[in-house]
């Protein structure tokens, strides 16, 4: 790997500390630098998750989301950076199936990142990406799970000497194709960034972007 | 000649509700002070409450003598599934109990509100993302300063991972130290 490539991990080696929001595939994606076959063909001999992810804000529909994603009439990054008015800042973004529907879904710090999760405002905006312009419902948290979640990405956010959009631009000059998740995670007790891609052959990547920490 | 109770009592609450706004704005700092006042009396430290929640097979996360209520109390932040669980997955909690008693005998109280989940969250997360124990930090710091911690807080330091320690020295000085990681 040489160094210009060092900040991106090609994610299957690796086994994630305290994942909050990890996806089945990420182990099976990780075979190695030169994996690209489909994730559900990896050995299943790989480690399996740590934890099972929630149902809620995790990509873990699979192919039925991957054959949504075309109708997508926006990228994360647009998304990302619809969400990011008014001082709030994105802590994490995917495309996830709602009720079998193709949904946007973007956690953000209303207050920025300076403040900590405590005395910030933590939410949610989703929407239906296939619709032009995007109008997405916010909901502010209020319930533990969502509350603990957010405040988890916050922290690693905090931690991290990038934003999400300059995180897929790193992880698809190592994997070209459709990024549709981007989430904080932590690997040996370092923050990094997950970041799921489609490619155009229909296989689906997990790149772990070093979060510069 | 003594003056009916209320006629005794109400320019004392007129006085004591001008007080009382007064305090609002320097409440942290009086708590300090009380805290500080009433610390020589503390019977328990911080290693005991770190040590409870390590018995108990979880991570403390944060660790502090506090004064509320008019006493003082040892009162420690801990995950119930230990740092390899994240916070969602976790049980966040905190134990708390009189610091002056003989024995400290703490009750547990599992968060359930905004303001408890959202900052032990962080501080899970935060003590996730360095090598550095409670333990450690609060050893170096009590080597470093020749005192007694009496509060330590993981924070961000420089967007790394460190542990803020608040030092009582025997000369009666307060300190703050952030310690990361690298210290020695």
């Amino acid at each position: 790997m040489t160094s210009q490539l060092k900040p991106i991990v090609i994610a299957g080696l690796s086994l994630v500390l305290a994942a909050c929001g990890g996806e089945p595939i990420r182990n099976a994606a990780t075979a190695a630098p030169t994996a690209s076959g489909p994730a559900a063909a990896l050995p299943s001999s790989m480690p399996a998750p740590a934890e099972v992810p929630s149902a809620k804000h995790e990509p873990n529909e699979g192919a039925a989301l991957l054959a949504l994603l075309p109708m997508a009439k926006l990228e994360l990054t647009q998304g990302i950076a619809l969400a990011e008015v008014q001082g709030a800042r994105a802590l994490s973004a995917k495309f996830e199936l709602e009720d079998g529907k193709l949904s946007l879904s973007v956690y953000t710090a209303k207050k920025g990142i300076e403040l900590d999760a405590e005395h910030n405002v933590l939410a949610e905006l989703t929407g239906d990406p296939t619709q032009t312009p995007w109008q997405p419902k916010e909901e502010v948290f209020a319930d533990a799970k969502h509350l603990t979640r957010a405040s988890y990405h916050l922290t690693l956010v905090q931690r991290s000497k990038l934003t999400l959009a300059t995180v897929i631009e790193r992880a698809l000059a190592q994997q070209p194709g459709r990024v549709y998740s981007v989430e904080p995670a932590i690997r040996e007790r370092s923050p990094i960034f997950h970041v799921l891609i489609a490619t155009s052959g229909g296989e689906r990547i997990n790149v772990d972007v070093e979060s510069g920490a | 000649m003594t003056m009916p109770l209320r006629a005794r009592l109400l320019p004392g609450l007129s006085l004591a509700a001008a007080v009382a706004l007064i305090a609002l704005g320097t409440h942290a700092e009086d708590s300090e002070a009380q805290l500080l006042a009433l610390l020589a009396r503390s019977k328990h430290g911080l290693p005991e409450a770190l040590a409870a929640v390590r018995t108990a097979g979880g991570a403390p996360i944060s660790a502090k003598l506090e004064f509320g209520d008019g006493k003082l109390w040892l009162s420690v932040y801990g995950a119930s599934a230990g740092l390899d669980k994240c916070a969602e997955k976790n049980e966040l909690f905190e134990l708390k109990g009189d610091a002056t008693a003989d024995e400290w005998k703490p009750e547990r109280e599992v968060f359930r509100d905004k303001e408890h989940l959202t900052r032990a969250s962080a501080q899970l997360t935060l003590m996730q993302t360095t090598q550095l124990t409670l333990e450690a930090a609060i050893s170096k710091g009590e080597a470093l300063k020749k005192g007694i911690v009496y509060s330590a807080i993981p924070t961000l330091k420089d967007g790394k991972t460190a542990v803020t320690l608040r030092v009582r020295t025997p000369r009666g000085q307060t300190l703050s130290i952030v310690m990361d990681e690298k210290a020695k």
